[in-house]
């Protein structure tokens, strides 16, 4: 993975819109083949990212390099990389054959090649008898697959998808979120998507970039980034969480112990090289699949544990998620596989005093 | 639901009225009259005749109108589409300093009375120095059909998604090729209602023409002279009716190359 030849690279890209700076000084590389998804709230720059590295807008600092050629400065249609718009945008005038085929008639392609490819890939996306269609007459799935294949047929070296699923249906959402990755993986191209939703991001992409504010904050695969955050703000984020706010009390080793108000004190562990000194402020992120729960007082010498009243547990049938106050201004959440009858999971319900218990290496210790 | 259906019912019946009375019928009534042998515009009727038609042919002054009429309002149509376009697209496209100003200007033919539009019209080229001519006509008839395409344009413009040119551009267009094959065609409906319309503003300006003609004569002057005597008359019914027919089958020919085009519905 690591010896493979880079397809884009984006060095310090800044773009600034007035006194706001949408895009702040981001770096990343992008691998040949490469499933990259770049996630964040609306407003974060991932579009401005998108648009600047297709060639839609110009950075006021920073370059692009796609192949190792700096394309900072050449216009759109002099660039081997293509866009999927969030709308679509296909063009209403023409049917889908046109459409598909407008890409290769610019790339001055001989019509019968043109024709054999369009006809392959609108097999490909399950759309074989929609070339006399116009826009108008398709629904929103449609309308996607058209777009993406439209972007994809001249086998750009970069394709660039804005939330394309954005506008469609959960179910139509979901069996399309399946068939791009499929698409992705039998085309090779490199692939650069961008959601602010985050499971879509973490099922589908390689490795993703979590940006906010213009900045990126974290860049790796999904494991990492939903295991290992940075900070406050991916743990957050990505997935569900607990955070329980402190000061650190003691380190010992690699571990710590952090005290928090009118809650007690717990033992978490700071990342990898994270510099943490006792006095410290920090915030514990514990995720809630990683929390058990119990009615008996748990005897499982140093794990973290405290009582709670349950306020309210939801059935999902894999699971149970139980909400878990523990003091007046804080509930905690844990998620409980319904594995078997084994426990006294099964006997738990409103009202019950119980006790959340958890290792020490769960709970991770957030320095920003 | 009663109330509601005769209530639509007398809606429907008072504009039904207002457009037979106010629109339909004096152009019913040009028309007929335009065939009746008297030259006095009333009943009762003198009879069938199509001599006001063929004494349209012996009025050199009223044909040499006519034609200035013509080659002005095609000459003011083709620049003001060019510039109109163009303006168009940097209304509904781009943010810049003085676009407020800039939407003021391309509202003015739609809030200034034509009164106020001629005098300026006129002190301007005074002062400029510019002899008063068909040059200065064409030159003022711009001055408000240019607004007045633009205005129509960046209409349809606004419907449509502003990721369309970057498509274009994207799939690999240059600036001008994403024009001619993604924008232009998409706008094409709007422009030649826009043409249609410009042509019409410009073979109809009576006001601002007055002002700024010079020793020259274009139809609506023609028309306005002509009056004077009442034994033209029936030759300008004749004329009138010949107009009508024209401009509506003008915009009946728009509407079908509009449809004939497929695609997109427009309007």
């Amino acid at each position: 993975m690591s010896n493979r030849e880079i397809t884009l690279e984006v060095r310090e890209l800044t773009k600034r819109f007035g006194s706001l700076v949408a895009v702040d000084h981001v770096s990343f590389e992008i691998r040949r083949g490469e499933f990259f998804s770049l996630l964040g709230p609306s407003g974060s720059g991932k579009t401005t990212i998108l648009r600047m590295v297709g060639g839609l807008l110009t950075p006021d600092e920073g370059q692009v390099f796609l192949g190792g050629k700096d394309i900072t400065f050449d216009p759109p249609e002099k660039r081997d990389v293509n866009i999927v718009f969030q709308n679509y945008a296909l063009f209403p005038h023409l049917n889908v054959y046109d459409n598909v085929a407008f890409g290769p008639r610019r790339h001055r392609w001989p019509e019968a090649k043109i024709r054999e490819e369009v006809t392959r890939l609108l097999e490909m996306v399950h759309l074989t008898g929609y070339e006399q269609k116009y826009p108008r007459q398709l629904s929103g799935g449609e309308k996607q697959r058209v777009a993406l294949i439209r972007a994809l047929i001249t086998r750009p070296q970069l394709l660039l998808l804005d939330e394309p699923l954005g506008a469609l249906d959960l179910k139509i959402r979901q069996s399309l979120q399946l068939e791009l990755v499929d698409i992705q993986e039998e085309t090779g191209i490199t692939f650069i998507y961008v959601t602010h939703d985050q499971s879509e991001a973490l099922t589908m992409a390689d490795r993703l970039a979590v940006m906010d504010k213009g900045r990126v904050l974290q860049i790796g695969d999904p494991k990492t980034i939903y295991e290992q955050p940075q900070n406050r703000f991916v743990a957050h984020f990505i997935g569900n969480t607990n955070m329980l706010e402190g000061k650190v009390a003691a380190v010992e080793g690699q571990d710590v112990r952090v005290r928090v108000p009118k809650l007690g004190e717990f033992w978490g562990r700071p990342l990898d090289g994270a510099d943490v000194r006792p006095g410290q402020s920090v915030t514990m992120s514990i995720r809630p699949e990683k929390m058990r729960i119990s009615r008996q007082e748990p005897e499982r010498p140093g794990y973290n544990k405290i009582a709670g009243v349950v306020e309210d547990l939801i059935y999902v049938g894999v699971s149970t998620e139980f909400i878990v106050r523990v003091s007046p201004v804080k509930t905690l959440r844990i998620f409980a596989q319904n594995i078997s009858r084994e426990d006294d999971l099964w006997q738990i319900t409103w009202d019950d005093p119980v006790w959340v218990y958890w290792r020490p290496e769960r709970s991770l210790v957030l320095v920003e | 639901m009663e109330r509601l259906r005769t209530g639509r019912f007398w809606l429907g019946f008072y504009t039904l009225a207002v457009m037979a009375f106010l629109i339909y019928l004096p152009i019913v009534l040009l028309i007929t009259f335009s065939f009746n042998d008297s030259t006095i515009m009333s009943l009762p009727w003198s009879g069938f005749t199509l001599k006001w038609y063929e004494k349209i042919l012996e009025r050199p002054d009223l044909l040499e109108s006519l034609l200035n009429s013509l080659w002005v309002a095609l000459i003011v149509t083709a620049v003001s589409l060019v510039l109109g376009v163009l303006a168009a697209n940097a209304m509904a496209r781009y943010r810049y300093r003085g676009r407020i100003l800039f939407t003021g200007y391309v509202s003015i033919p739609f809030v200034m009375p034509w009164l106020i539009l001629g005098i300026s019209l006129l002190l301007f080229f005074n002062w400029v120095g510019i002899q008063l001519s068909m040059f200065t006509v064409i030159l003022s008839h711009i001055s408000f059909t240019t607004p007045l395409v633009a205005v129509l344009v960046a209409a349809r413009l606004h419907q449509f998604e502003p990721d369309l040119d970057s498509a274009a551009r994207d799939l690999g267009c240059n600036a001008l090729d994403a024009f001619r094959l993604v924008t232009f065609p998409i706008i094409a409906p709007a422009v030649i209602a826009a043409g249609i319309l410009a042509f019409n503003w410009s073979f109809d300006a009576f006001v601002v023409t007055h002002f700024v003609i010079g020793s020259e004569v274009t139809f609506p002057i023609w028309v306005w002279s002509a009056l004077r005597y009442p034994r033209n008359l029936p030759i300008i019914n004749a004329v009138s009716s010949i107009i009508i027919v024209v401009e509506m089958g003008l915009i009946f020919l728009a509407e079908w190359l509009r449809r004939r085009g497929g695609g997109e519905r427009l309007l």
